[in-house]
């Protein structure tokens, strides 16, 4: 615990939510890709927030924040695992368990190759058709499942999962080959 | 299991369509395999992705702003309708 010199307990607190910050979206992908309800999952974000407020005088500076920060969400979100009601729309607790096992860290040019990917994103969303746009606009923008999707677009959920997972994967190429010049 | 395939049950989990079928053949293959288990961290990266660049991109834009928020609170035919000015709403 790093209470000693110049750096009083509530500084330290302090640091630790700046850590928080600074590390946000990463924690944030942890919990979605485990949790993927946009709602639960900034809930699970907002708790682990406050937890980690709580227990910052347990964090030593030097150590690894983003390990500690999911060790704590970790356990959130097994909590709501065992919440029968949101069980079906999560993973089964061996499998949650085998994935924050093998959750990639990044390394320290996060921030950089975070925005780097996120431009080449946003260009890549403008090559989508104006269908596949409207959809992916629905989901991430109004935060809409599919079935207020199939509603809104007068169509079939099944047409709108398609469209969404073809996008994804439309997306995924060009961000991974973002010279591309071809029209998705 | 194929990569497409993977990638589309991914997509279903995500968006919470997955049939429990499909979950059972999702989990079964992502213990299987540390390569799926990367993909599937691949792929949920791009879904955070699109959530933040969505959010910035309306946030940063009132007129698109306005046009996202019509668009999804009628239906196609309506929205178009509301955009071109030729209704009350």
């Amino acid at each position: 615990m790093d209470h000693s010199g110049s750096s009083s307990p509530n500084q330290h607190t302090l640091r630790v939510q700046s850590l928080f910050v600074q590390h946000q979206s990463q924690l944030r992908w942890f919990i979605q890709s485990l949790a993927p309800d946009f709602a639960t999952a900034d809930d699970v974000l907002q708790e682990c927030f406050l937890t980690i407020s709580a227990k910052a005088h347990e964090f030593e500076l030097e150590s690894n924040f983003l390990a500690w920060s999911r060790s704590i969400a970790r356990f959130k979100i097994l909590a709501l695992h065992r919440d029968q009601s949101r069980r079906p729309a999560m993973l089964s607790e061996e499998v949650l368990e085998a994935l924050i096992l093998s959750a990639p860290y990044s390394d320290s040019e996060t921030t950089e190759k975070e925005r780097s990917a996120i431009e080449k994103l946003r260009l890549c969303l403008e090559k989508l058709g104006p269908a596949a746009r409207e959809i992916i606009n629905l989901r991430y923008f109004s935060q809409w499942g599919p079935s207020e999707i199939s509603r809104i677009r007068e169509c079939s959920m099944n047409a709108v999962n398609v469209t969404l997972a073809r996008s994804r994967a439309a997306l995924r190429r060009c961000v991974e080959n973002s010279t591309s010049t071809a029209s998705l | 299991m194929n990569s497409e395939r993977l990638g589309y049950l991914i997509s279903l989990y995500l968006d919470g369509g997955l049939a429990p079928a499909e979950k059972a053949e999702l989990e079964s293959a992502l213990l299987s395999s540390a390569s799926v288990r990367s993909q599937f961290w691949s792929e949920t990266k791009l879904h955070e992705q699109l959530r933040v660049v969505e959010q910035e991109v309306y946030a940063s834009d009132p007129p698109k702003l306005r046009t996202r928020i019509v668009c999804a609170l009628y239906p196609m035919r309506h929205s178009e309708a509301i955009l071109r000015g030729s209704t009350g709403h």
